[in-house]
């Protein structure tokens, strides 16, 4: 590794507002793109409308309440809330080429994390029995990760401006939704969501020891639209 | 013949995982890289592929069973039986000895090649085979050109002239470095009187010429970004902005390293810090700088400012480039509390954690180049301060004390000051007035408040 210069090549993109369904069949096709050396480690930015989900830890008693339909998926974890204000990343890495190790991968997820609230003035640190990325006692960022054949996805979903009351039908990842917090809360001031996401792609650069290059959605559209619907979700 | 399906090692600290979901069945055929099984760990979710094609003949362990890495969860089996380790052992071939030779047999000028046939096979005077073992030839590339296929001194030379030619060229064997160690017994005569006439050194040593590197490897373009970026224009508008002169001092820290050898293990049992000589320092500043203001200032096109509250910046060295958290109200803070901040600042700043009110309102610095062995620098003002002053390496030195030789710790201390506001007298006394807080501890004791 050298100082300075960057180990990993990846791409960054940003979708904006989506809908799950689609950026889920989207990291499909990134995957399949990646084990078919297609695509670079990519980081897909990405806020949702109001949606629900569900791991493969899901414990049904967490979301019996739940005001929305659940959506089942394979990352790992339990029930979480998605929805404006919320930044989620979404990360299709190539583990094989970062020495496998799931849990240097997951720390480095919440290290860029941890790094950008420092920005913010806000001191973040690793969940020590709840994996996350916590404020005192307060969670901020929740994790859960799915891997196939040594690709990544699924990720994080950082509350930035979130509407925390959103969370009071389930008990996300397990725990009482009032534990979630955000960070216009911890800061008393609503985040510039684009603001935080170059501060987060910012760190990840190092943290990854990858250079990040943005790659829009108008140039992959083809590629992804064509090769969704590969997995069975 | 059969191959386990083992629980893989997916990094050092996961030790165990869930079988969350066997995917396949015993009886399913399955193919390379197919998914077997879901395995899970903390909020991570890891299928498990295929590594070899084949029948599933047995699973294992049962779904919802924890299992540390490396057990065996199941069984494929290609359905070859015990004959294909048979077969397979007349796979590899033997390499060709012949092989290597041919690219030097290709490039050797025809007409002194006399029995290509003897080729790797040459008789050798020893002579001949001390130098092949000095250039560290492989001797079946030398073609031999002596009479019944002798390899002579020539032909080593010429292979060592063609190995350097080709260096980055060819497939050859890449060469060893040649290092011969030369007698030294022709030094003894008086080369200056008696200039010896030249004689053909025993070791004749070919200068290698390697070839340039491809274009895309010669050099590496990374973008000028982030903190980098932030460092080089900070340097730069500081050049430019002060005039900036360094002052040395030798400081005498003899007593200090005392004192501080005789603590710091009970500090570091008791406050869980290290105590490094930074504190100390930092105390010695606050006071002088009490004495003399202007140090302690900054300065606008009209007029200057002076600082009735002491701050005092750290450089501290990361990967990313050079950072300054500011160690505020250092003037009233204790030697231990001191201590305690400036190793949190520093962990701060290697890990990024910095916030930044961490490193905003410094009125003075301090930079230590010691640790990596610098014994004297002229630090750049950090801006829109007026001084900083460089901490070196402490060196155990001869030292004359009462007319006496004897051995002090001694540290040269850089200040570079900004001759703008600061004159050299200024900058001198203060300088010199830290050294006595630091030389005689006591001093500066009596000095604390």
């Amino acid at each position: 590794m050298t100082r300075s210069g960057c180990e990993h090549y990846g791409w960054v993109l940003d979708v904006g507002r989506q809908e799950y369904g689609r950026t889920l069949a989207w990291q499909h096709s990134l995957v399949t793109m990646r084990q078919q050396g297609l695509a670079r480690d990519t980081i897909m930015l990405v806020e949702h409308p109001p949606v629900i989900t569900v791991g493969k830890n899901g414990h049904s008693e967490n979301f019996e309440n739940a005001e929305i339909e659940p959506q089942f998926i394979e990352r790992g974890g339990d029930v979480t809330y998605h929805g404006p204000g919320q930044l989620v990343a979404y990360f299709v890495f190539n583990l094989t080429r970062r020495g496998r190790d799931i849990k240097l991968f997951m720390d480095r997820i919440q290290e860029g994390i941890i790094r950008t609230l420092a920005s913010y003035n806000v001191e973040g640190k690793r969940g020590e029995e709840y994996t996350g990325v916590w404020v005192g006692e307060k969670k901020v960022a929740s994790i859960g990760v799915a891997v196939r054949q040594w690709i990544t996805f699924h990720g994080t979903a950082i509350n930035l401006n979130t509407e925390l009351t959103e969370f009071n039908g389930i008990n996300p990842c397990g725990l009482d939704a009032k534990v979630m917090t955000s960070l216009e809360k911890l800061t008393g001031r609503a985040v510039d969501m684009k603001d935080f996401g170059n501060r987060l792609i910012e760190h990840y650069t190092a943290v990854f020891e990858t250079e990040f290059a943005p790659v829009d959605l108008e140039s992959l559209a083809e590629a992804l639209e064509s090769q969704a619907g590969g997995y069975g979700v | 013949m059969a191959t386990d399906v083992l629980v893989p090692q997916m990094g050092e600290s996961v030790l165990e995982g869930t079988i969350l979901e066997w995917k396949v069945k015993v009886g399913d055929r399955v193919e390379v890289n197919q998914p077997l099984v879901e395995l899970m760990t903390d909020k991570v979710n890891v299928e498990i592929p295929a590594e070899a094609a084949g029948t599933i003949s047995s699973l294992l362990v049962k779904e919802g069973e924890v299992v540390p890495v490396g057990t065996r969860i199941a069984v494929i089996d290609d359905g070859k039986g015990a004959a294909a380790p048979a077969a397979a052992t007349t796979a590899p071939q033997a390499p060709a000895p012949a092989a290597p030779s041919a690219p030097a047999a290709a490039k050797a000028p025809a007409a002194t090649v006399k029995g290509t046939a003897e080729i790797g096979r040459g008789k050798m005077s020893p002579k001949v085979k001390m130098l092949i073992r000095e250039y560290g030839l492989d001797p079946s590339t030398i073609i031999p050109t002596g009479k019944d296929g002798l390899v002579t001194v020539e032909d080593v030379k010429r292979t060592v002239d063609e190995r350097s030619a080709g260096v980055g060229l060819t497939a050859g064997p890449v060469p060893t470095p040649v290092a011969p160690v030369m007698p030294v017994a022709t030094a003894a005569a008086p080369a200056a009187i008696a200039p010896q006439v030249a004689k053909a050194p025993k070791v004749q040593v070919t200068i290698p010429v390697f070839a340039p590197l491809p274009e895309a490897q010669r050099t590496t373009h990374l973008p000028l970004i982030g903190a980098r970026k932030m460092i080089a224009d900070h340097m730069v508008k500081s050049k430019s902005t002060s005039a900036h002169v360094t002052t040395f001092e030798d400081i005498d820290m003899t007593e200090l390293v005392k004192y501080r050898n005789a603590v710091k293990k009970e500090f570091y049992e008791t406050y869980g810090a290290n105590l490094t000589y930074m504190p100390f320092i930092m105390k010695a500043c606050c006071v002088a700088l009490k004495d003399h203001p202007t140090i302690n200032a900054s300065l606008t096109e009209k007029e200057i400012i002076v600082k009735n509250y002491y701050n005092i910046g750290v450089a501290v060295a990361r990967d990313e480039g050079l950072i300054v958290p500011v160690v505020k109200d250092a003037d009233k803070k204790s030697i231990i509390e001191l201590a305690v901040e400036i190793q949190s600042l520093g962990e701060k700043a290697r890990t990024n954690r910095l916030r930044p009110d961490d490193v905003a309102d410094g009125t003075f610095s301090l930079t230590n180049a010691g640790m990596f062995g610098a014994t004297a620098s002229t630090p750049i003002i950090s801006q829109p301060q007026v001084a900083i002053l460089g901490i070196h390496q402490i060196v155990r030195r001869p030292w004359v004390v009462n007319d006496q030789i004897v051995i002090r710790d001694i540290s040269t201390f850089g200040m570079s000051f900004d001759h703008r506001l600061i004159d050299g007298h200024t900058a001198v006394q203060f300088l010199h007035k830290v050294h006595l807080f630091l030389a005689d501890p006591t001093k500066l004791l009596l000095n604390l408040r």
